[in-house]
């Protein structure tokens, strides 16, 4: 399940609460993925949705510069183990008639590119088909186009 | 022009000739190294002529019917060609196909990854086998269709023909619970 490492530490009501009265104008972070950043895991695998008491986080983004964008993969540290990942939306804007996602989204991979999950469940931005590398595999098990 | 009588007749006994002799150097105690070679050059050529033969040239293109002609000649096991609908703007026909071995797999993708390039026009772009270092899940995406290689092992984990025919009503994506996000979760980013 995603998000469960947010969900026992605030009570729901007070949550909802506190964000109702809040005085003070909130906005979100907008960066794209690096190291230490918390993701989403969208697939359905079991790896991606048991719940765990801390989030899935970055530890090295496969690309010449640290910062992860749309089709990179990144390793991610998941349940207290390493695993790859494949970046699938990110909260920064991109290119002009791409998706912005409000998660950081992830999808689990094997070494060997074949994808840990059966399903994804999110939507997945089209223009990964145009870019360079596998990404047919996901676009093969995912439900929902953006 | 490839296709006037005489140079059929020529190519004719090219063929038959070149045929012969090729027959006699595989039939041959040549080395493991020679015999590949010959072997190959006898697809290619064999391939070639077939292709100079039977079609004026650009007639023949790399549609629907040549890939399962093609799939079915390799041996492929269990062929599905699915209807995408028009809605999904992915690819035009989505095809999963089995076969016995890793080696069959990459054979099978080599081998249509060969005669697309042969038929091929300058104004197709290229086609790359992804996956090539995975043992069982192979995919090619050539712009209107897209095939995908797998054991049938890891075609009954994934179940893409379920997936793709089904779409909402697939049982594996019904199956995953409804997520929910905390109250305050922090959706828009005001960007500059």
């Amino acid at each position: 399940m995603a998000f469960s490492w947010m969900l026992p530490k605030i009570p729901v009501a007070a949550a909802a609460a506190a964000a109702q009265c809040r005085s003070f104008s909130v906005s979100a972070a907008a960066a794209a993925i690096q190291k230490l950043t918390r993701v989403r895991v969208v697939d359905n695998s079991t790896l991606g949705n048991t719940p765990y008491h801390r989030p899935p986080k970055v530890i090295h983004v496969y690309n010449k510069n640290g910062v992860g964008k749309v089709g990179d993969v990144v390793l991610l540290a998941i349940k207290g183990q390493k695993k790859k990942a494949l970046i699938v939306g990110h909260k920064m804007p991109g290119k002009r008639m791409t998706a912005r996602f409000d998660s950081n989204n992830v999808v689990l991979i094997e070494d060997n590119g074949n994808p840990t999950g059966t399903r994804i469940k999110a939507p997945i931005p089209t223009h990964l088909r145009r870019l360079e590398g596998d990404y047919s595999k996901l676009l093969a098990i995912a439900q929902r186009f953006v | 022009n490839h296709s006037s009588p005489r140079s059929r007749r020529l190519n004719a006994s090219l063929f038959t000739q070149l045929n012969k002799q090729i027959k006699l150097l595989l039939n041959n105690n040549s080395s493991f190294e020679e015999h590949i070679f010959n072997s190959i050059y006898y697809v290619c050529f064999q391939l070639y002529s077939t292709i100079c033969f039977f079609c004026p040239a650009g007639s023949l293109s790399f549609n629907l019917d040549l890939l399962v002609s093609l799939l079915r000649q390799e041996n492929a096991e269990d062929i599905c060609v699915i209807k995408v609908p028009e809605e999904i703007r992915y690819t035009e026909f989505f095809i999963v196909v089995s076969g016995s071995s890793t080696r069959h797999l990459r054979a099978m993708a080599q081998y249509t990854i060969k005669v697309y390039k042969f038929l091929k026009r300058d104004s197709d772009s290229h086609v790359h086998i992804e996956g090539k270092d995975a043992e069982d899940w192979m995919c090619i995406d050539f712009g209107s269709m897209v095939v995908h290689f797998m054991l049938p092992a890891t075609r009954e984990t994934y179940e893409l023909e379920k997936l793709w025919t089904l779409r909402s009503y697939d049982e594996q994506f019904s199956s995953i619970p409804n997520q929910s996000i905390p109250a305050d979760f922090i959706y828009d980013a005001e960007t500059k």
